[in-house]
């Protein structure tokens, strides 16, 4: 495959401005304010054949670089992998499980070799629709991908399916044939801390209670005067789930809404109850050691072979944690992927990706997400 | 600007124009952040060792209360064991007076007829000594003579009346106990029946007459009682109890007193020593289970919280009062009927 890269600031517009790869896909993330039609209405007339795929973000990655309030578009020419797109509206399904299943039914699963998805990343419950879209595939099939954002502001997230960037959107691409490799791998960094607490009122992604004590309170009184930054300020601290009746610290779950009248707090994915739960906090190191961790088994899928492209998504609660030093991460996954990948991706408000516990795709947070590809 | 940037400047850069103030500001908001951090994790600790902290002392107590319902728990065990080894033991008592009750019926028996024999015998021997006198045979009648002298005939004829007296009033004391027993150990007889305590309380003196004798004489000032609904076989072992506990209390000789009277629906029953009494603070543990003022193995220390059991159940009251040195009177008050408390409870 062929990949070149683009990059659209208020102050500079697209640069580089050549355009040569006759790509049959563009991925496109930009800050949610600066997706406009007009981006698309221009990468169109440099690539005319290729579908535009992508959506807001809470930072853009390219190279080793994050960029906020820009427009990345990272263009593909495969030489031989054919693509289909499948997307809807969420409005139109009762649930998120629902919506996942029409969207795989989208795709025909002859050849199917991978699946890449990206979900408005407020309006669904991520857990769900990854088991909805997995009902469906093949069981070798995978899927990656990620949850749109809005900088750190929860508001409104936009995918861009081939059409004008719209909220409430899902969409995914298929890859077919069998000269396209991929490599997925998912880390996160975090450590629990405190003591053990039981989920005991709750409702498929939203959390009222742990301990029969209001969840809302407690993280109140951890974030001290941080509280007024909810929901984004709740990326402080994640919590650490384990299924009910496992000893095991899963999966992590961060916030995406608060309400006050209800008291109950909305997590990107299910918070089951019965569950326990700890509080995590960041540990810094291990954040940029979980990037490289996450880029190592990415690697290992493709056999020893160099990625051609690498699709970073990585989750808003690393930046606000990492700050000044976001790059230091994107940096170890180069020190990885080596220097002859082209680097691309966003900051989400939820990865997807197998778990490498499980085995199984789950909705994840606070990770650094990586898909690679590689044609053969 | 950071007062650290500040005072870093000011030691190690005399003039800041060539230093772009977009760096300055970038490293004075990094060490900004990094002190937020810092307070955001101090605050979390101290946030978290509160929590561990109160939890901790809420596992303490959980523990403390599991720890108080396992011993209760144990109390209740032994008192059921208790308990059954005294139906046991009510059971056997009941078997054994069983199997007296039919010697002893013969031996009853055999005794009247033996009585009825020995007057028939006696009787033919006056008639022999008033026909003694027409002897004339001076040998015959001195042989006559001396075997009257030999088996002291006189004394016979005194004595055979006192033997079969005693023997047979020994007798009827055997079938009273029996039938005390019995009464005490109604073990197939849980049920509630109208009876008189003044006949259980005999029947339980008689029993404990043994533990009783030596040590005090038995005083009753009964008054009139009618029959209560009750479970006679349990209050009599509360007497019991009461009795042996007094006779106990009791050093060398004393006195014991039972009186009993009406009060409002109900009647009572006192039942007061000359024993050396019990002090405040033992008058309150007294219904406690296990809790003994004897020696090692000598009793259970599970006489009066069964006692106190009892009384419940029958929906009664037991009330103590004591001087030590004086005495010790306990005070029980029973309903009259069951059937209001048992639809009202």
């Amino acid at each position: 495959m062929q990949v070149e890269q683009l990059r659209w600031s208020q102050t500079e517009s697209w640069q580089p401005t050549l355009a040569e790869c006759d790509a049959q896909l563009v991925l496109v993330f930009g800050n949610t304010e600066q997706l406009n039609p007009e981006r698309l209405v221009e990468l169109r007339e440099w690539y005319p054949k290729a579908v535009l795929f992508g959506c807001s973000t809470a930072g853009e990655i390219q190279d080793v670089f994050v960029h906020n309030n820009s427009v990345t578009a990272t263009a593909i020419c495969f030489a031989d992998t054919p693509l289909k797109l499948a997307s809807l509206d969420l409005a139109n399904f009762s649930d998120s499980r629902v919506a996942g299943r029409a969207l795989a039914e989208q795709l025909p699963t002859e050849a199917l070799a991978h699946v890449f998805v990206l979900s408005d990343g407020l309006n669904v419950n991520g857990t769900e629709l990854v088991e909805g879209i997995k009902s469906i595939l093949p069981a070798n099939v995978e899927v990656t991908g990620g949850l749109a954002g809005d900088d750190s502001r929860f508001e409104h997230t936009l995918v861009i399916a081939d059409d004008n960037p719209a909220e409430g959107k899902v969409a995914a691409i298929g890859f077919y044939g069998d000269r396209l490799n991929v490599g997925y791998g998912s880390l996160g960094g975090w450590d629990p801390f405190g003591p053990d607490r039981l989920i005991t009122k709750s409702e498929g992604n939203v959390l009222y209670e742990l301990d029969g004590k209001s969840a809302l309170s407690l993280y109140k009184s951890y974030l001290g005067e941080h509280a007024a930054g909810l929901p984004s300020t709740g990326l402080l601290f994640p919590l650490a789930l384990s299924a009910p009746g496992s000893d095991e610290v899963g999966l992590v779950r961060t916030i995406l809404a608060v309400d006050e009248a209800e008291q109950s707090m909305t997590f990107a994915g299910d918070v089951p109850e019965g569950s326990h739960v700890r509080l995590m906090k960041a540990n810094f190191d291990r954040l940029v050691d979980g990037a490289m961790g996450a880029a190592e088994t990415a690697n290992k899928g493709l056999q020893d072979k160099t990625a051609e492209l690498g699709i970073l998504i990585s989750c808003v609660g690393r930046k606000l944690v990492l700050q000044q030093r976001i790059e230091e991460e994107i940096e170890a996954v180069r020190d990885v992927l080596g220097k002859e990948t082209t680097l691309t991706g966003f900051y989400s408000y939820g990865e997807i990706s197998p778990y490498v516990g499980t085995g199984h795709c789950e909705l994840h947070n606070q990770t650094m997400t990586i898909t690679t590809l590689s044609e053969f | 600007m950071h007062p650290l940037l500040k005072r870093q400047i000011k030691q190690y850069i005399s003039d800041t124009s060539g230093v772009p103030e977009s760096f300055l500001n970038a490293v004075s908001t990094a060490y900004e952040q990094s002190d937020n951090d810092r307070n955001m994790v101090e605050h979390s600790l101290e946030l978290m060792s509160k929590e561990l902290t109160e939890r901790n002392a809420e596992l303490h107590n959980k523990l403390s209360e599991q720890n108080e319902l396992i011993q209760k728990l144990e109390d209740a065990k032994v008192q059921l064991l208790q308990a059954d080894k005294l139906a046991s033991i009510g059971q056997l008592a009941a078997g054994v007076a069983h199997e007296i009750n039919n010697p002893v019926g013969y031996i009853n028996s055999n005794l009247g007829s033996l009585k009825q024999y020995l007057d028939d015998l006696l009787k033919v021997i006056e008639v022999y000594e008033q026909a003694e006198s027409s002897i004339t045979d001076d040998g015959k009648k001195q042989v006559v003579e001396a075997m009257k002298q030999q088996v002291d005939l006189d004394f016979l004829r005194q004595d055979l009346k006192e033997l079969l007296h005693e023997s047979e009033e020994g007798v009827q004391r055997v079938k009273q106990i029996v039938q005390d027993l019995k009464d005490f150990s109604h073990v197939d007889e849980a049920d509630w029946q109208w009876a008189d305590l003044h006949k259980g309380m005999e029947s339980t003196l008689n029993i404990a007459h043994n533990e009783v004798k030596y040590k005090a004489d038995v005083v009753k000032e009964y008054g009139e009682i009618p029959q209560i609904e009750c479970i006679i076989s349990q209050l009599n072992q509360v007497f019991m109890n009461l009795l042996v506990n007094a006779a106990h209390a009791i050093e060398e000789q004393g006195t014991i007193i039972i009186r009993t009277g009406t009060k409002d629906d109900g009647i009572w029953i006192e039942i007061e020593d000359t024993g050396k009494g019990m002090d405040l603070a033992t008058q309150r543990r007294i219904f406690d289970p296990f809790f003994t003022t004897k020696p090692v193995g000598k009793g259970t220390g599970l006489g009066l919280s069964l006692s106190y059991g009892i009384i419940q159940k029958h929906h009664g009251t037991i009330d103590v009062r004591s001087e030590v040195g004086k005495g010790t009177a306990f005070y029980i008050w029973l309903p009259i009927q069951q059937e209001e408390q048992r639809a009202a409870g």
